[in-house]
């Protein structure tokens, strides 16, 4: 071999063997770098102000939520209080003067102010007094108003239910009666006053 | 008042054994991390900054810790994914001279700054690369990381990691040989001129 040949090889070989020496020394190299001292100490320190700061996120937010609920509860209470209906204002009670009658009497319920009161004779003859009673009636925001039952229908409303149809039909009777018989007493002293 | 610093993270954590856990890690692989983080970002700043982050994530997987084997290829994938999703946030950051240390080793200035150029030159050259090769080549310079960890990292067998370095180092060589063979024609030329000066 030519030693001209010999020597580039060489030189050759070596420039190979610098560049890998070049390569493995400045790779390992690259990321030696070393941290700040006390990295440790600054990581660990982090991650305690991080656990702080998200339990003072959930104590927020738990705060803000049981806001939530107490304000809704608090709108929902006022609600409903303005949705409750007036209550009718009943007046100019009659003195209740329910007297025990007969059997179908049995078990009524005694009204506190009683529109029509009913007095039960012995042997079952029934005569009606009617009091007119006028309650005040709220004004309604809607027409026409749905309110409510009054005392005094109430009232008849349970009389009907209890007192047998007969019974009733009785009460028509006589209360026919006395009508004829006071229009024809009406009619007679008309008579004898324009004599 | 001092508080030890074993101390100051069982205060806060819920269950003693998993911040004694995160404690550990932290302890034991604080400087691997880094390292790891600065391979990619190339800052000394931004690399402690992935290193907190990086940690923040443990602490947040506190309880899969005892489930893991190899605690360093683990936290080498949280800081690798921390680490490029930084650089794609922020591009590259000078590095400031001042914070660059000087090798505690006792080396002069001026060998400290000839290795630093070097490893600007290398730098420059990896930046170079393919993707693939240069994330690889990137791992395999962090301190004692093995193929099998680079390959956990990376997600890929450990037979393509070791075909991807000796790629990346095929490369790398004759990038340096093109430019050894340019400094030389210069100091020719240079040789050349002087010798007509005079």
């Amino acid at each position: 071999m030519n030693p001209e040949d010999m020597s580039q090889k060489q030189e050759n070989e070596i420039e190979h063997s610098f560049e890998d020496r070049w390569l493995e020394e400045t790779l390992s190299r690259y990321s030696a770098a070393e941290p700040r001292v006390g990295l440790e100490t600054r990581i660990l320190a982090n991650l305690q102000a991080h656990a702080a700061q998200r339990r003072r996120r959930w104590i927020y937010a738990f705060a803000a939520a049981s806001a939530v609920l107490l304000f809704a509860a608090a709108i929902a209470g006022l609600r409903n209080s303005k949705d409750r209906p007036p209550v009718s204002v009943a007046t100019q009670a009659s003195q209740p003067t329910m007297k025990p009658a007969g059997p179908a009497a049995t078990g009524a319920k005694q009204p506190r102010k009683s529109g029509i009161q009913l007095v039960h004779r012995r042997g079952g003859a029934v005569q009606r007094v009617k009091k007119l009673q006028l309650a005040t009636d709220v004004k309604q925001e809607c027409f026409p108003a749905e309110r409510p039952l009054t005392e005094q229908e109430r009232l008849l409303q349970t009389y009907l239910r209890q007192t047998p149809k007969e019974e009733l039909e009785l009460v028509m009777v006589r209360q026919k009666e006395m009508e004829a018989d006071l229009e024809e007493a009406v009619r007679r002293s008309e008579e004898r006053t324009s004599q | 008042m001092y508080l030890p610093e074993q101390v100051i993270l069982s205060r806060t954590m819920a269950a003693q054994s998993e911040a004694e856990q995160v404690e550990a890690v932290v302890r034991q692989h604080a400087r691997f991390v880094y390292q790891v983080a600065y391979a990619v970002l190339r800052h000394p700043q931004e690399a402690e900054d992935a290193a907190q982050e990086t940690f923040i994530r443990v602490w947040k997987h506190a309880k899969e810790l005892s489930g893991i084997l190899n605690h360093r290829a683990w936290l080498a994938r949280i800081a690798w994914r921390v680490a490029c999703d930084r650089r794609r946030k922020h591009p590259a950051v000078a590095a400031d001279e001042d914070l660059l240390e000087l090798p505690a080793n006792g080396i002069g200035a001026e060998e400290s700054a000839i290795r630093s150029q070097q490893v600007q030159l290398l730098e420059r050259m990896i930046t170079t690369l393919p993707g693939e090769l240069r994330e690889t080549l990137t791992l395999s310079t962090v301190e004692e990381m093995t193929s099998v960890e680079i390959a956990e990292v990376l997600g890929i067998p450990e037979s393509t990691v070791r075909v991807r370095l000796l790629r990346a180092r095929q490369l790398l060589r004759e990038k340096l040989r093109t430019i050894t063979q340019r400094s030389k024609t210069g100091q020719q030329d240079l040789k050349q001129e002087q010798k007509y000066e005079s």
